[in-house]
């Protein structure tokens, strides 16, 4: 069925670029071309506030970094950014890139977006979504920190990751990388892209996988030692995964006012889990696939004024399945599929010079099936949105903006989040930012509705997430200052963030004694269970001392003064990134990152992990054959001695690998 | 109410018709089109007509579909709005002659090459002088020295003139050729590679409203500002244009026809004396530029005005 859509597009598609045949090349220029019209393309939507006009902090990660940090994928990145938590774990689905802490195993409170859709799962593994793009398909990151609703939601707690693919236009041929290394390391790609002037298009399979993270699980009790552990011999945790991704984007023109964008995608990924120390969690592999399609069409109205138009439906399942080896007949399982439609509309225009004003809704629905984990076939919640933000221009100086979200959750009821930004320009190349936002966090589907009870043969021989239901939205409000300034002369420029994010109602798991069945059980709720503040300041520094070097440097001080020790552990209380890019005669780039954080824990009290630094170094050099663009490439990720990552026995051990990458 | 009507009817007709009865005009401006940026022109150049006591009876004005009705038009001076009129008005025997306007230098010489000359033959371009560009550059952009030219089949013959121009000037010049039936990107990444500034020249192959899009979107992308020809392309995103309005132009034919009128010979062919410079705010400041297009259109001004 999807076969013959998919068949119908491709020669729709087809049909488009055949049509879209060049005008004649040796045609003299004529008065038309100095006094027809032209289409608008820096449209009012299209033209990004500048950094020191936001409302809020930005760190924004482009093309050339992602190439130069030697990453293998988004999380990767993230330790570039001031406030981030960075876990390569797949133990809890998806490795995790939270902001300001990371208070579980699911990245809940921090909101994906790829191209304007979320990938945010309506499943529980929250950071999958990192996962569905290749990092050759990015233009762009800008990571949004701190609390951001007012613009993107109840998801956008505590910041956005917002992924920005590459224009189709400008990747046309085609393009192969493979990388191998230590650990299991294996990744590959292939992208073609093709077009003409009105329709181009972008198609690009990958391949990414490792295996994972290594243990100290080994432990000699004759010796007393503790001991590497190695995978092979299934004492480790089961960390091995492999992620296969494929997108396609189609951006057509079909007038001189209109643009619509196509996309379909759809990724898999596999991973390892458990131990081989109890029958609760054995070594297993779990699967999370997904799918989606996503039409975007942009209407231009005028020079001050256009129209977006959204629809996306995303597709998962995910497979989680063992038998219990002390009861064979029961299997547990925690699989199920999800899926969500959404429609975006938003109007975007100015009112004279000094005034611009963006609108809009969005209708979303998702659904969630899963016997397992809610004892019931199917739940829906419906969220309807309706947002604006208005950038008023006060004075030369000043520039205001004011925006707010208000949400409607058919599970949680509504609410509003609200947001005031002041940036005022002290002097040039000066900014100084401040603001307060206030936000709210319905619980999840799982937080709300779980449902989890293991049955044979109609005896209930235990539970596990059995939610009661009685837990509220969490509610956050936060103060900023900010400082955004640059010395043209010395090419350094400065972001500095000061934060006060005091969360009010914040869900966690407690155990409790349910006494509804003939005997009683001990399970799992969600409860409000707890109220704290996020302070703290960050910075971001950014030196080009010469032309070919490039120096960024990041630390964040982070105090989370929650009683709960889980909670106050979330984030280091100091995280620091030195990057340097230094590119070498012959066109060498040699990139070296070194991070260190303090401890922190993911949620998980009593699993403090160390202070860990982490180095990773690659060295790259660019080549050509004929026509054939080339790059070599070696990377080593964490040069030094292993660090504890997720769980206090888990490890990162040094990876090297190198990869070749050609482009005709 | 009926007569009424009828009054105002019969009324119009005869206006209709008072042309033909007219005396010959002593111009005949023949319009590739009747649209309104060659009715300014027009209206300039009667506008400067009149204030040399001429009236609108000594003007007239034909499309070439009413050209070629009217046959025995023995004006003094013949004025072509247009490449499509220009074209007409090169293969026509009269011995009066032409002033061409609304095409540019490079497509002037081509058209009238390639036909045979009966009459006197000039004009005023559409395109602007290549040092008034330059010196644009040089006051919008002081720090940014190195210029991208993306040019294509057409253009490119004009790349040595830029060169030496550029040279003169100080200036580093940088072009790719995109070439016919190639995709504009890979050139145009080329070029921004080593460009500060894209400089556009009026190529259909190479800037239409089918690329326009792809070159003003990777441009932004890489904060190259884009210096264009025309006001729609500033009004699309382009940084910056340097262009000469209908007026403007309809203004200095005005004069050039005064001179002929009382009996000099047609001048050389000429750039356009007067011009505009327009700016897009919005880009500016996304880019983190400040510009102002009074104070640049008034300092180019002062340029072109020194000897």
């Amino acid at each position: 069925m999807s076969g013959k859509i998919a068949g119908r597009l491709a020669m729709f598609l087809l049909g488009w670029t055949l049509s879209a045949v060049a005008a004649d090349e040796r045609t003299l220029p004529t008065e038309k071309d100095f006094f027809g019209e032209m289409p608008i393309v820096l449209s009012v939507s299209r033209l990004p506030q500048t950094l020191d006009e936001t409302p809020g902090a930005v760190t924004i990660i482009d093309r050339d970094t992602i190439r130069l940090s030697g990453a293998r994928d988004v999380p990767d990145l993230m330790r570039l950014v001031p406030g981030f938590q960075v876990s390569n774990s797949f133990e809890s689905g998806s490795p995790l890139a939270v902001y300001h802490g990371g208070f579980g195993d699911f990245a809940n409170r921090i909101q994906v977006l790829i191209d304007g859709r979320s990938v945010y799962s309506a499943f529980f593994v929250g950071s999958a979504g990192l996962q569905s793009i290749a990092l050759d398909d990015i233009e762009r990151i800008e990571v949004l920190r701190g609390s951001n609703s007012a613009a993107y939601g109840a998801r956008a707690f505590l910041g956005v990751i917002n992924i920005i693919t590459r224009d189709p236009g400008e990747t046309h041929g085609v393009r192969v990388s493979k990388t191998a290394g230590e650990r299991g390391v294996s990744d590959s790609l292939v992208q073609v892209g093709w077009g003409s002037d009105t329709a181009n298009f972008r198609l690009s399979g990958s391949r990414r996988g490792d295996d994972g993270l290594t243990s100290i699980y080994g432990y000699d009790h004759f010796t007393n030692v503790h001991y590497i552990g190695d995978i092979d011999q299934m004492n480790g945790p089961y960390g091995k995964n492999h992620i296969g991704v494929f997108n396609f984007r189609a951006d057509l023109r079909p007038g001189i006012s209109d643009t619509l964008e196509l996309r379909v995608g759809t990724s898999d990924q596999y991973s390892g889990t458990g131990n081989n120390f109890g029958p609760g969690n054995p070594q297993r592999e779990r699967r999370i696939a997904s799918a989606y399609v996503q039409a975007d069409w942009r209407r231009n109205l005028s020079e001050d004024a256009d129209f977006l138009a959204t629809y996306s439906h995303t597709d998962e399942a995910y497979t989680d399945n063992f038998v219990y080896a002390p009861t064979p007949q029961l299997i547990i399982d925690s699989g199920g599929n999800a899926s969500n439609d959404a429609l975006l509309l938003q109007h975007s225009f100015r009112l004279g010079k000094d005034l611009r004003i963006v609108w809009g809704g969005e209708l979303r629905r998702e659904a969630v099936r899963s016997t397992p984990l809610y004892n019931s076939p199917l739940l829906t919640t419906d969220f309807t949105r309706l947002f604006g933000n208005l950038e008023w221009r006060l004075a030369t100086t000043l520039l205001l903006n004011a925006g707010g979200m208000l949400e409607r959750s058919s599970l949680t009821g509504s609410n509003f989040a609200p947001r005031l930004m002041l940036n005022w320009h002290a002097a040039p190349d000066h900014t100084l930012r401040i603001g307060v936002s206030q936000a709210y966090r319905p619980p999840s589907m799982f937080e709300k509705e779980a449902d989890v009870r293991f049955v044979v043969n109609n005896i209930l021989l235990g539970e596990g997430y059995v939610a009661r239901g009685n837990v509220v939205p969490e509610k956050i409000r936060a103060h900023e200052i900010g400082y955004l300034g640059e010395i043209p002369a010395l090419r350094l420029s400065a972001d500095v963030r000061i934060f006060k994010e005091d969360i009010r109602n914040f869900i966690r798991v407690l155990n409790y004694l349910d006494t509804q069945p003939s005997k009683p059980q001990v399970a799992k709720d969600f409860v409000n269970a707890d109220n704290f503040s996020i302070q703290g300041a960050e910075c971001q520094v950014k030196f080009r001392p010469w032309r070919d070097t490039q120096v960024i440097f990041n630390r964040a001080n982070i105090r989370i003064d929650s009683l709960d020790l889980g909670t106050s552990t979330s984030a280091p209380k100091h995280a620091s990134t030195l990057a340097l890019f230094q590119k070498l005669p012959g066109g060498v780039d040699l990139s070296v990152i070194h991070h260190v954080a303090g401890a922190m824990s993911w949620q998980r009290a009593g699993n403090l992990l160390q202070a860990m630094d982490r180095t990773d170094v690659r060295l790259a050099m660019p080549f050509r054959i004929g026509a054939t663009e080339g790059e070599i490439a070696a990377v080593v990720q964490n040069l030094g001695s292993p660090y504890n990552d997720f769980n206090n026995t888990f490890y990162f051990w040094r990876r090297a690998h190198a990869t070749l990458t050609l482009k005709f | 109410m009926f007569f009424c009507r009828l009054f105002w009817l019969l009324l119009g007709l005869l206006l209709a018709c008072a042309p033909v009865r007219a005396a010959q005009p002593s111009i005949v401006v023949v319009t590739s089109e009747r649209s309104a940026s060659y009715d300014e022109v027009i209206s300039a150049l009667g506008d400067k007509l009149a204030q040399g006591g001429y009236s609108a009876a000594d003007l007239a004005i034909l499309t070439p579909d009413e050209l070629r009705k009217q046959a025995g038009l023995l004006p003094r001076l013949w004025i072509a709005l247009g490449t499509a009129a220009a074209q007409i008005l090169l293969n026509s025997e009269s011995k009066a002659p032409q002033l061409h306007l609304l095409q540019t230098r490079h497509s002037f010489l081509q058209i009238s090459t390639r036909h045979r000359q009966y009459s006197p033959v000039s004009a005023i371009f559409l395109d602007q002088p290549i040092t008034r560009q330059l010196h644009l550059l040089r006051l919008a952009f002081p720090e940014r020295k190195r210029i991208g030219l993306l040019l294509g089949p057409v253009s490119q013959m004009q790349e040595p003139a830029f060169r030496n121009a550029a040279t003169d000037l100080g200036l580093s010049l940088d072009s790719s050729l995109v070439e016919r039936g190639e995709s504009l990107y890979p050139s145009l990444q080329r070029l921004l590679d080593g460009s500060d500034v894209l400089l556009a020249v009026a190529d259909p192959a190479v800037y239409n409203a089918n690329t326009l899009q792809n070159i003003l979107l990777s441009t932004f992308r890489m904060r190259v500002p884009v210096v264009a020809f025309s006001p729609a392309y500033v009004k699309a995103g382009a940084l910056l244009a340097l262009y000469s309005t209908p007026a403007q132009i309809g203004n200095q034919a005005g004069k050039v026809a005064l001179t002929v009128l009382q009996g000099s010979p047609l001048p050389a062919p000429q750039y356009p004396a007067d011009f505009m410079v327009s700016v897009n705010a919005h880009v500016t400041r996304a880019l983190g530029l400040s510009l102002n297009e009074v104070e640049l259109t008034a300092r180019l001004r002062r340029i072109d005005m020194a000897p």
